[in-house]
This record gives structure tokens, sequence and C-alpha cells, in this order.
């Protein structure tokens, strides 16, 4: 078995390859002078100044940031609160609420965006941002219930109850016991939460409307024309985006054993 | 994403039923009062959320349930009230039959690929050692971080005449030069595999992970070929991730819309774009409808079908 070149290890060399060589040739294109990129016509920075420059790229990249922003703020107080009150409530309400939040990630983005689009519609009002960020708040707060409950399960019953019957008011109790141990798991949820709004194509499309635009439906609208230096150029600057993003969620799982570490030396300093 | 767990203090526990006859209990019958704050303050908590989820997702839902048995009119585009399976015949039947059928194929044959090429990779990944387990594994998950759109946009120069796959298919014989390979059913096979592809290794290679070598070695041991060992015990102990694989890859393939979108050019199809161009150009929502609720129904059969599963891969995802 410790042979140097396994089959296994052949195909995994060719699927690497498969996964790394369109994104490369997208890089390397992204500063290919030669315009119809049929070789390499040498080394260039034009089409990324003019991807910074375009003002429209520049004003759907504002869009898509204050969509993730607002998408995560209100996904993430929402399964906070959520994944408190599961232990509060009978066994059956936190059954419901897991069913209802895988669902919401099993279902079909066409599907519910499309019933949303369809309640407006009804509804007769206008879509636009908020629309876009209400059909977000769906799945970013299915994915921040998923990672908050995870780390709530190790927590809750002993510390809260513990407190509270030391004589804490429930928001010290929040404070001073809950918040400092659920932090890190906040902050993963919101950084996943981001960047899964911040890289949406489906909703947005569904939900925006004439008027709003995000990066990423850009990005689709212009390659339905073929390729371009151009859109290699946008899509080097929001891949890099959502690759640091992602980043930040990797570095922040390793965050919480630090955290744990310190609270107990802080415990037994005291 | 899995955290330790904190264990619990030994303290901590003694107050956990509510510390009735412990001297800080403030008065006799505290218990029961103290457990009715607890649910209000659970109700309370949990009120946002339901009042969203109702809001934003169960009632879309069945509103597209009940436009989907409505009538349409196609002159003046309304949707009058109404109960007829039209529009599901029209699904099963008309001009979108070809869409419903390449749907299914699609996923199938892709989430069939993802699963032949991911179990070596995530094989190769479990019997690493050191600082090449880790270079590996993370060359698996970067891709996944890359955004999704990017990714399939990658393959359209790559397909197109010009492009590096085009010219090599050429050159082996396979298609005459010049041929465009993108916009096709082809293309779309392509960019699916590669976009879930990640997905299918990570559980697998969780699962492989786990497995003792020693078992392995006793299997040979016992005198079971290297062949039946493959396929007795590793092949049928990693059997729990690589089912978590293909529903991580087969459930979003179904709904697809950004890939065919991207590669699939105005004529190749998935029923995700069918149903997405009834609501976005030609009006038709009640059609629309019936295609949504279609996909709705086969995914919480799936859901109900594989609920025990899917409480494990809270951690994957």
């Amino acid at each position: 078995m410790k042979r140097r070149f396994s089959p296994a290890s052949i195909v995994t060399a060719v699927v690497l390859a498969f996964l790394y060589l369109p994104i490369g040739m997208v890089v390397v294109n992204a500063f290919n002078a030669d315009e119809n990129l049929i070789g390499w016509g040498g080394f260039t920075l034009d089409w990324i100044t003019g991807a910074f420059g375009d003002e429209r790229v520049r004003q759907d990249f504002w869009t898509s940031c204050v969509i993730a922003l607002l998408s995560t703020a209100v996904a993430v107080t929402l399964s906070l609160a959520a994944v408190m009150a599961v232990s509060r409530l009978p066994k059956r309400a936190g059954a419901v609420l897991q069913t209802l939040t895988y669902a919401r990630l099993m279902i079909p983005e066409v599907v519910i965006a499309a019933g949303i689009l369809v309640v407006i519609d009804r509804l007769g009002l206008t879509t636009g941002t908020w629309s876009v960020v209400a059909g977000h708040i769906v799945f970013c707060s299915a994915y921040a219930t998923l990672v908050l409950q995870s780390r709530f399960a190790t927590l809750t019953g002993t510390y809260d109850e513990a407190a509270a019957d030391l004589g804490a008011p429930p928001y010290r109790v929040f404070l001073r016991v809950l918040w400092p141990m659920m932090m890190p798991a906040v902050v993963i949820a919101s950084l996943l939460s981001f960047t899964f709004s911040f890289d949406d194509v489906v909703s947005t499309v569904f939900l925006a409307g004439p008027e709003t635009e995000t990066l990423p439906v850009l990005i689709l609208s212009l390659s339905r024309h073929g390729t371009s230096p151009e859109i290699n150029a946008i899509a080097v600057a929001f891949m890099f985006v959502s690759l640091v993003l992602m980043c930040l969620v990797g570095l922040a799982s390793f965050w919480p054993s630090k955290q744990a570490r310190r609270a107990t030396s802080e415990e037994e300093a005291s | 994403m899995t955290q330790a767990p904190s264990a619990p203090r030994p303290g901590a526990s003694v107050h956990r039923d509510g510390g009735t006859s412990g001297p800080r209990s403030p008065r006799p019958g505290s218990d029961d009062s103290l457990r009715r704050r607890r649910r209000w303050a659970g109700i309370l908590l949990a009120a946002p959320m339901t009042a969203y989820v109702v809001a934003f997702f169960v009632a879309p839902l069945v509103l597209l349930a009940v436009y989907s048995v409505s009538e349409f009119d196609l002159l003046t585009f309304e949707v009058r009230p109404g109960f007829s399976l039209d529009n599901y015949r029209e699904m099963f039947g008309g001009t979108y039959v070809g869409a419903v059928v390449r749907s299914l194929t699609m996923t199938v044959a892709m989430t069939l690929a993802c699963v032949v090429l991911g179990f070596p990779v995530a094989l190769t990944i479990a019997r690493a050692t050191g600082r090449r387990k880790a270079l590996l594994l993370l060359a698996v998950i970067v891709p996944y971080w890359i955004s999704f759109v990017v990714r399939t946009y990658a393959w359209v120069e790559l397909l197109s005449p010009t492009g590096a796959i085009s010219e090599l298919a050429a050159a082996l014989g396979l298609v005459p030069d010049g041929t465009q390979l993108g916009y096709s059913t082809f293309a779309i096979g392509i960019g699916m595999v590669a976009g879930y592809l990640p997905l299918m290794v990570l559980p697998m290679f969780m699962a492989l992970d786990r497995i003792d070598p020693a078992l392995e070695e006793a299997a040979a041991d016992m005198g079971l070929s290297r062949r039946r060992t493959f396929w007795k015990i590793t092949v049928k102990l990693a059997m729990p991730g690589s089912i978590a694989g293909v529903l991580l890859v087969g459930i979003p393939a179904m709904g697809e819309y950004t890939i065919p979108a991207i590669l699939g050019g105005s004529k190749t199809l998935m029923i995700g774009n069918v149903e997405a161009d009834q609501f976005l150009s030609t009006g038709n929502y009640p059609f629309g409808a019936a295609i949504a609720t279609t996909l709705m129904v086969v995914m919480l059969a799936v859901l109900f079908a594989s609920r025990r599963r899917l409480d494990r891969l809270g951690d994957i995802t």
C-alpha cells in the first residue's frame, strides 16, 4: 500500500488540476494584454484598474456589501434568539425549528425566491434592495442557526441556569455569561452568512427588480455574451474578496479553543 | 467546524434542577414560577424567527402550491383561482419534458461522477500523513471558498472554441478543430461536477479518516484479499460519509439555476431555469408554480426520509 503513485493518487492529481485549471486561467487572463485572449500578449494591469474605475462595478460592489451586511445582521440576531429559545421550550418546538432550518437549505432557492416574489406581487409591493435582503435572510439564518446551535448545545442548561440561580437578572446572564462564550460562534456565523449573501445569484435575480444589481449578478449577465478581459478582472477582484472572507472563517474556527482556555484560567484566578 | 465541548464545571450541575433545596431559593414554590418564566422567555426569544420563517418561507411556499393549481389567462395575464391540474400536465407532457428529463439524468449522472471521482481523492487525503494531509485537504476546500459564479464562469473560457479543453480535444481527434464545447449539456455537466466535487470529498474524507487502520490490517491477516478488504471494510465503513456527500451534491443539483444559466446557453435548460423564466420573463406564474411545487415536494420527501442523517451534517456545512 506504500506505492508512491497509486491509482487513487493519480485520480487526485487529475481532480486537483480539474478544480484549479479554470480558476487559474481566469486569474492569468485578468492580467493578459492580449485583448482576444487567444495567446499570451504580455502582462498588464489595465483590466484590473479598469474594473476598479468602472462606475457600474463600484456601484454593484457597494450594493452587494450593503445587502450582505443587512442580511447578516438580521439573520444572526434572529438565529441567536431562536437558538437560545430552544432549551426553554418543549422538546417538540426544538424539533420543529430544526426541521424548518433544514427545509430552508434543502428546498431549492429557485423555489423559495419565486414564492417570495409571488407574495410581493400579491401584496402589490415593489421589489428592490429590501426584498433581496428579505430573501437572503431565509438561507443565511438557516446556516447561522446550524453554526450557533452546535456551539450552544455545549453551553446551555448549565452556565446560564447557574448564573440565574445565583440571582443574576436575565440581561446580565446574557451579557456576562452567554455572550462571551457565544462570541466565536457568532463571528463564524456572521462571516459565513455574509459570504453566502455576498455570493448569491438566484435570490438576487428573482427579487432585485430592475433597479438593484449586485456584483455576482453583473458577472452572470456579462458572461452570457462570452468571456472578455474585463469580466476576468471583475471576477478576480470578486473572487479575492470571497476568498479572504472564507479564510477569516477558517481562522475564526480556531478561536473557540483559545477563548475557552482563557475563560477557565480566569475562573481559576478569581 | 467542530468545537471542543467545554466540560461543565463540577459545581454548576448542583443548581441544574432549579435549586429548590438550596439556601438561595428565594421562596417556596419558586421552582414552578421559574419554569413558567423560562417558558415565556423561550416563547419571546423564538417569536421573531418564527414570524420571519412563516412570512418569508412557509407563506410563499403555500401560495406557490395554491398558484400551481390555478388557471392562467394567456391574454390578460390574470391568475384565476380554481382547481386544475393542467399546469402539471404541461410540465410532464409539453415542450418542457426535455428539461425535466435533463434535470433528472444530469443530477444522477453528476452525483455518480462525483462519487467515482471523489472517493479516490478522499482516500488519498485520508491515507496521507502530517503536512501533506493538511495541504491536500486545504487544496480541496479552497475551490469551495471561491465564489460559485466565478468558478462556473471560468469554464466558459476553457470550453470556448479557442479554449484549452476544446483544443486538447481537437488535438486528440475527439472533435473537429474549433468546436464550441460550451453552451451544451456536456458543459453543464463539467461545471456541475467541478462546482460540487468538494462537497462530496469532505464528508467522504471525514468518514474514511475515522477508520482504524488496524481493521484493514486485521482483515488482511484473516486472509481477505486486498480487493475484498477494500469493498468490505473501507467502502462499507465510509458509507455514511458517502451518503452525506450524495445528499449535499444531489439536492442542490436538482434545482440548479446558475450553472445552466452560464454554461447552458439559451437552448440547454434545466428545470430550475424553466421555472425562473416563467416568473422573470414569460409571466406564467401558475405554470412556474407547478414546477416549483414539484421540486418542493421531491425535496421535502428527501428531507423526511433522511432527517436522522441530516442531524449529523451540522458540523460539515
